[in-house]
């Protein structure tokens, strides 16, 4: 069974997945923000690694960051909501959606989400980064 | 109030000055040359007289003629002759003896000599010499006709009063003349500088030849010339400056309003990642929902329409987006025209029966640069709107295309017209912000015309809107041309 671990602030995304992936055959774990979803990914590291870009505390990219700095193997979906991402905390506002998604995937997320999205393309991203 | 008017002009200071010199001198020189008249003629009178007298009174002292009565009446009569005497008579030894050519007063002897030539009585100047002859005193009267010399005297008076007159006249004359000569020059000078206030283009000019007014004249030209300089150049500066300013309210106004749509669009940005928070749930719980229940279950239908109005939901959030924020996009260049026609193409099946279609597409080099699918977004954003504001009505769309020349820069501009019921200016300020509607609710988004901006904006060009109420709105987007 492929593990999946998911982070994001928001608990009904949070649990939404949950829902989804466990149905679909997958160990899910969920951490609240960016620290808690590096500690446990340190604790635990799963087979993919589901984290939202824009989080209180330590935001998705670094998490990015500091998960492939410590297993350049792992495999991660970075999403987001969109919108202006000043409105989060950061200070380049210039910083939107696509540009984000775009930086997370230079940071080393293996596929990017807008969200909202539905149950396919969520299980047809999953799958295909959870396949080997 | 007149008279101190004619006072104060130069006129009638010089004549005042002119009337009042002649009050004056004349009368004096008229007495004094009266005195001297007078003086010299009567002295040449009386004098004459005299020396007459004392010639006769020498006869007598010889006595020839004092020999016999008739001899004495004879000189006497000669006497009275030679010097037109009124009367010429002796008194000697106790008897009086006149000439038998004239009465002797009788009175004669008291008179004695006058003092003064007489004007008034007689006439007649008495003289009473004494003579001497055989031891025996006696005394020689005789009176001359002093009217002549008085008729004279008076006739060299009225000569004097008639060229004093004369004089005071001319001299009147020749300075009223010297006067008007000099103010009247002035006075065209005067009238000159008044219209140059009027028209300060007007040259101040004179015809006098006189030296002062010329350089007068010619000082007050150059005055003329350089306040009028310095006026055009003022009014030159205040017109830079209107200018300026209009500018500058324009620009600020579109500062404004450009800063109300970024803070609106980063509203709408922080607005669009909360419901795309809630929307994923949303979607996901409401298709695990659908797994769950049986197809017969009365809930399913309602979960069904929970999944829909999602769906709706996230596809007015992304278009929410894509004003706020720079779209990513196929960024090449296009044929503007090909993009036209193939909206055309699309968008006719959508034209009520009621709406006319003209179109006036140029053909030309110029390309656009982006991604043709926003540029027809945008066309078929405009052309929606305005068959919307034809509303049942109906009327005429236009939608024109053109390369345009602005300065030395090559534009492409698209226009679309419509016949519609128009905007007033404060629906024109609102128009591009997000959730600006003038839709029935249901109707549209209000997301339409916001979008239209921000793919405007992201390819560099710039949208302009003309509208009246009534008449019809003019929608104008200038692309920059594409430069390979």
């Amino acid at each position: 069974m492929k593990s999946v671990l998911v982070i994001d602030d928001e608990p009904a995304i949070r649990d939404s997945i949950q829902q989804v992936l466990t149905r679909f055959g997958f160990e899910v774990i969920t951490a609240v923000d960016g620290v808690a979803g590096f500690e446990s990914y340190l604790k635990q590291p799963t087979d993919l690694v589901i984290v939202d870009i824009i989080m209180p505390r330590s935001d998705g990219i670094s998490v990015i960051g500091k998960i492939r700095s410590c297993n350049p193997n792992a495999r991660i979906i970075a999403m987001t909501g969109g919108g202006n991402f000043a409105q989060a905390g950061y200070k380049d506002d210039t910083l939107v959606t696509d540009a984000y998604l775009t930086l997370a995937a230079k940071w080393g997320a293996d596929a990017v989400m807008t969200k909202p999205f539905g149950r396919d393309k969520l299980l047809e991203t999953v799958r295909g980064l959870t396949l080997h | 109030m007149q008279g101190s008017r004619l006072f104060n002009t130069m006129l009638g200071r010089l004549t005042l000055l002119q009337l009042a010199v002649h009050l004056v001198l004349p009368p004096i020189l008229l007495y004094r040359l009266d005195v001297v008249v007078r003086s010299s003629a009567g002295a040449t009178f009386t004098s004459h007289a005299h020396a007459y007298a004392r010639a006769l009174a020498s006869e007598l002292d010889l006595g020839n003629v004092l020999q016999s009565p008739g001899r004495t009446v004879a000189f006497l009569d000669a006497a009275v002759e030679g010097g037109g005497c009124q009367y010429a008579t002796i008194w000697y030894d106790g008897r009086l003896i006149g000439s038998s050519l004239a009465p002797t007063p009788h009175n004669v002897r008291l008179r004695g000599t006058d003092s003064t030539l007489q004007s008034s009585g007689d006439m007649t100047y008495a003289i009473a010499s004494d003579f001497h002859h055989a031891d025996r005193d006696g005394t020689l009267y005789l009176g001359f006709d002093s009217k002549p010399t008085l008729t004279q005297i008076r006739e060299a008076r009225v000569q004097i009063i008639a060229a004093l007159l004369v004089y005071a006249l001319a001299s009147i004359a020749a300075s009223l003349a010297l006067a008007r000569m000099i103010s009247r020059p002035l006075t065209d000078l005067q009238r000159a500088s008044r219209r140059v206030t009027e028209d300060p283009s007007r040259q101040i000019d004179t015809t006098s030849s006189m030296s002062e007014i010329r350089d007068l004249t010619r000082d007050l030209e150059a005055m003329r010339r350089n306040l009028a300089g310095v006026a055009a150049q003022l009014r030159l500066e205040m017109q830079q400056r209107e200018a300026e300013q209009a500018e500058r309210q324009q620009l600020e106004q579109r500062l404004r309003h450009e800063q109300r749509l970024a803070t609106v669009g980063t509203f709408a940005g922080g607005l669009a990642h909360e419901f795309n928070n809630i929307l994923l749930p949303l979607l996901l719980y409401s298709e695990q929902a659908l797994d769950d229940i049986d197809a017969t279950h009365p809930a399913r239908h309602n979960v069904q329409q929970i999944l829909a109005a999602a769906k709706r939901a996230s596809g007015i959030v992304s278009k929410m987006l894509a004003f706020s924020r720079p779209i990513t996009q196929l960024n090449q260049p296009f044929d503007p025209a090909v993009a036209v026609q193939e909206t055309l193409e699309l968008f006719r099946a959508l034209v009520p029966p009621n709406v006319t279609v003209q179109t006036r597409i140029e053909r030309f080099e110029a390309r656009v640069f982006g991604d043709s699918t926003h540029f027809s977004q945008v066309l078929l954003n405009l052309m929606s709107n305005a068959v919307f504001a034809m509303g049942e009505r109906g009327g005429v769309l236009a939608v024109a295309l053109a390369a345009v020349d602005e300065g030395t820069e090559r534009r492409v501009m698209l226009k679309v017209t419509d016949t519609g019921k128009g905007m007033g200016a404060e629906m024109i300020e609102r128009i591009f912000e997000p959730f600006f509607t003038t839709r029935e609710v249901g109707q549209g988004t209000g997301l339409g015309l916001s979008v239209v901006h921000g793919i405007v904006s992201s390819m560099g060009a710039t949208i302009a809107v003309a509208s009246q109420l009534g008449k019809g709105s003019e929608f104008t987007i200038i692309f920059p041309a594409h430069k390979p």
